[in-house]
């Protein structure tokens, strides 16, 4: 508002300015006019004086003259008045000199003969004539004269007189002179001075004030734009401002204010708050307008105010006083600041940026978000897990404080490399990944939690606002190292499962390359056994028999073996009740039963029914039995049981055989295991239990052996699913 | 009891030569090929029987024979049975699984190839029965 006061300033100034110079333009009039008048009249009374004595000077030469004789004439080209001659007669000149100073001289005609006037060579100027305006008026218009005249370049008050003849004929001049500079002439020269002075001045003084005037309406025009321009100005500000005066009544404001308070400028001026709103608020701003006026300077608050539109708004007030010349406070300039959007807008970043806490707060991996100075602005709870450093430790910290627990000091992290080259961050990090603005990078850390080795997946992002501009960044770390163990253990177990279909391949193959060359020893021994009638030629071919017959067997159960390493497919399961299944292994196994005289006793509920692959289930009790049987002791019994307990069933093969040391109740079941080891028995490849094995686990069961003690007898366990249980086998 | 006709398919010889040696001891007449070519060459000259066919030959192996066999006209009064070594059923065998009537893995008994022989030329001799009625 300073702006306006200037205007009014100017205005003051200006008026001011022309009253000043009016007045000391009339006041220096006035005094040399005054001046003038004053020297005019002494020099019209020094003058009046002058001629007093200018007049008596010739009247006392004339009545000198007259003494010598009245009667004037001019006899043989001399003046005689009466008788006496005046022509070189000095006597009359020089007494009214003597008298009167000043000079005198008798013009004969116009030819001075007597005088008292020197000349430049100091001798009296007889024989000179007279010239100029006394001339003229005594010789041509018969009169006196009196004025000034130049006697040899000196300045005189004169007085010519004609002198007549007894006829009235003029024949001569009379005349005194008083010299002027004896008298007048300072009093002339001041005048002259005066004059010029008064003429120089009223020039000057003229072209001051032309110049002034010119000057003035060009600072006038320019105040007079420069005022409309902050009218202008302030009418296009789209904030209200108000100004007031001291006694916080309204001097003026912008447009924006009368849209606020819903007056016009001109209703407004001279108002105060308490007339334009209720009591509460206007008493509100009068003690602040009085606290500001108290302590001159700025005054900013916040306040919510309603608008003459009847919205309310969130504002600013930022007021100033603003003071005269003389430095006493005049008044106020406010300007009201519509903070609503703004506080809308903060009130919307706030509410973003609590949504994205709540959103990290609850995210599975370790994150943090880092504000645009790197300040720690949310640590969520797996990162609080991961590093055992809790929120309000780290929160609001800066200078690098979320490395501590990964590397044990202060350093950069994926989240400060956002604005790298990706040329630089490959130096930094081995394997590292940029996908517009965000990173991905796996670290391997041997400085985590002081000293433990990590391997860490982080991902990083940078964060802008609204209008685009950086406003931190977010990182999410990942604990990968258990991933990578298992990533290794997979590798190893592809290239285990590898080696071991190739295994089965190979015996695959050699099952197929040792049927083909024991087909003929199949066809032929029984043959050659019928052609040999010497008993022990018969034997060594029963010996070759069996051999052939072992190899067959063993080829069987190996193939079997691969065969089962399969996995079960859910359309190959079948619900099977168990006790039949007990019943047709105990019947296909009756022959080596009665041949060893082992009795079976099938103890297995009729109501249990299993789920199970129907060839593998029969191949399992085939071989539980054949093994219960080859232990067990002449009229030995063995005794299946199964008991249901929710969705599996426990089967139990029993035997009173020769049982198991404790040592091999684990390998038993592992592939051509033997409990003696010196013992090579062709019927007992060694693969039966570990074929039972597998076939339990292909059905998710378990197997194991339970034994006393040697010579106690033995029981193989195993579960089996229930025909209801819900597993999935093809996964 | 009558006498089974029986061709054996495989290209071991050794296999081929024992057979026949056995068949030559029970006194039945056997007819041998050493490949699919030799077996679709007895069938065109009239062999009709009981064909025992080994799955893994060079060059035709059993299942690419009987799909020639079919093709040829020339399955009508014969029962094939495949010799495997292979324990399980392979794909190879896809869509022609209802020309092959049994299986017999290597190395076979010699009493269970009798037995069989003996029931599959009883099923055979019945067929012809029914078909000259």
């Amino acid at each position: 508002m300073n702006g306006s006061t200037e205007v009014i300033r100017t205005h003051v100034m200006k008026n001011v300015m022309k009253y000043m110079l009016a007045s000391s333009f009339i006041a220096i009039l006035s005094i040399s006019a005054f001046a003038l008048c004053a020297l005019n009249q002494y020099h019209a009374h020094e003058v009046r004086d002058m001629h007093e004595k200018l007049e008596m000077c010739l009247k006392t030469f004339w009545q000198l003259l007259a003494h010598k004789g009245t009667d004037f004439r001019i006899v043989d080209g001399k003046l005689l008045a009466g008788n006496y001659p005046v022509n070189g007669n000095f006597e009359l000149p020089d007494k009214v000199q003597e008298i009167f100073g000043g000079v005198a001289t008798i013009f004969m005609g116009d030819e001075r003969v007597s005088t008292n006037v020197l000349n430049a060579e100091g001798k009296r100027a007889v024989g000179t004539r007279l010239v100029g305006p006394a001339y003229d008026a005594v010789f041509r218009e018969g009169k006196p004269y009196r004025g000034e005249a130049a006697i040899l370049g000196v300045p005189y008050l004169t007085a010519y007189d004609p002198i007549r003849d007894g006829r009235g004929k003029i024949i001569g001049v009379l005349f005194v002179g008083v010299k002027m500079s004896d008298s007048l002439a300072p009093l002339y020269l001041l005048k002259m001075q005066l004059t010029l002075t008064l003429f120089c001045m009223v020039t000057v003084f003229s072209a001051v004030i032309v110049l002034l005037g010119r000057a003035m309406k060009r600072a006038e025009d320019a105040n007079e734009n420069q005022f409309r321009f902050q009218e202008t100005l302030l009418n296009t500000i789209p904030s209200p401002i108000f100004f007031k005066d001291a006694g916080c009544r309204y001097l003026g404001c912008n447009k924006a204010f009368e849209a606020y308070v819903g007056i016009s400028r001109e209703e407004l001026i001279g108002k105060t708050p308490h007339e334009l709103w209720q009591k509460e608020l206007a008493d509100r701003y009068r003690q602040q307008d009085l606290s500001l006026l108290e302590n001159p300077g700025l005054q900013v608050y916040e306040s919510s105010v309603r608008y003459a539109d009847d919205t309310l708004r969130d504002v600013i007030f930022n007021k100033a006083t603003f003071s005269n010349s003389d430095g006493s406070t005049e008044g106020l300039v406010g300007v009201i600041i519509d903070i609503t959007e703004r506080k809308r807008a903060e009130e919307t970043t706030k509410n973003a940026y609590q949504q994205l806490f709540d959103i990290v707060e609850f995210l599975p991996d370790a994150t943090f978000v880092v504000d645009k100075d790197k300040r720690v602005i949310a640590w969520n709870r797996a990162i609080e897990q991961m590093t055992g450093i809790e929120k309000r430790d780290i929160v609001g910290k800066g200078d690098y404080a979320y490395a501590i627990p990964f590397y044990g000091e202060h350093r950069p992290l994926l989240i400060d490399l956002l604005d790298q080259e990706e040329e630089r961050l490959r130096r930094n990090y081995k394997d590292i990944r940029q996908e517009g603005h965000t990173l991905f990078a796996e670290v391997f850390v041997s400085t985590f939690h002081n000293g433990e080795s990590r391997c860490f997946w982080a991902t990083a992002t940078p964060l802008f606002d609204q209008e685009g501009n950086p406003a931190g960044g977010i990182e999410s770390i990942r604990d990968i190292t258990s991933y990578k163990q298992a990533e290794e253990r997979r590798t190893l177990l592809e290239s285990q499962l590898h080696h071991a279909r190739m295994m089965e391949t190979l015996m695959i193959r050699l099952g197929h390359d040792l049927r083909t060359p024991l087909t003929p020893l199949f066809a032929l021994f029984p043959l050659i056994r019928e052609r040999i009638a010497d008993p022990e030629l018969r034997r060594m071919v029963d010996i070759c028999c069996k051999s052939a017959a072992s190899v067959k067997k063993l080829v069987d159960r190996a193939q079997m073996l691969v065969r089962l390493s399969a996995t079960i497919r859910t359309e190959e399961l079948m619900c099977i009740p168990l006790v039949s299944a007990v019943e047709r292994a105990l019947a296909d196994s009756s022959d080596s039963m009665a041949q060893n005289h082992v009795a079976c006793r099938n103890e297995v509920a009729p109501s249990i029914v299993v789920r199970a692959v129907p060839d593998q289930l029969k191949e399992l009790f085939a071989n539980l039995i054949s093994n219960a049987v080859r232990f067990s002791p002449k009229n030995g019994v063995i005794r299946i049981t199964a008991e249901q307990l929710e969705e599996t069933v426990t089967v139990a093969v029993h035997d009173d055989g020769i049982g198991l040391d404790p040592d091999h109740l684990e390998s038993i079941f592992d592939e051509f295991f033997k409990a003696d080891e010196s013992r090579h028995d062709l019927d007992a490849p060694g693969l039966g239990l570990s074929i039972c094995k597998r076939i339990v686990l292909n059905h998710n069961g378990r197997i194991w052996a339970e034994s006393p003690g040697i010579g106690q007898g033995t029981t193989i366990k195993f579960t089996i699913n229930e025909k209801g249980a819900d597993r999935r086998y093809d996964m | 009891m009558m006498d089974p006709k029986v061709m054996l398919v495989d290209d071991e010889e050794l296999i081929r030569e024992s057979v026949e040696m056995f068949f030559q001891s029970v006194e039945i007449g056997i007819l041998t090929a050493a490949s699919g070519e030799e077996c679709l060459g007895h069938l065109k000259e009239g062999f009709r029987g009981i064909i025992l066919m080994d799955v893994m030959m060079p060059d035709m192996n059993g299942w690419d024979t009987i799909r020639r066999i079919v093709e040829n006209d020339l399955y009508d009064g014969n029962i094939i049975v495949m010799l495997t070594a292979l324990d399980a059923p392979d794909n190879k065998m896809e869509g022609i699984q209802e020309y092959v009537t049994d299986y017999l893995t290597k190395p076979f008994d010699p009493d269970a190839l009798m037995e069989l022989l003996q029931y599959y030329s009883g099923l055979l001799n019945a067929i012809e029965a029914d078909d000259g009625q």
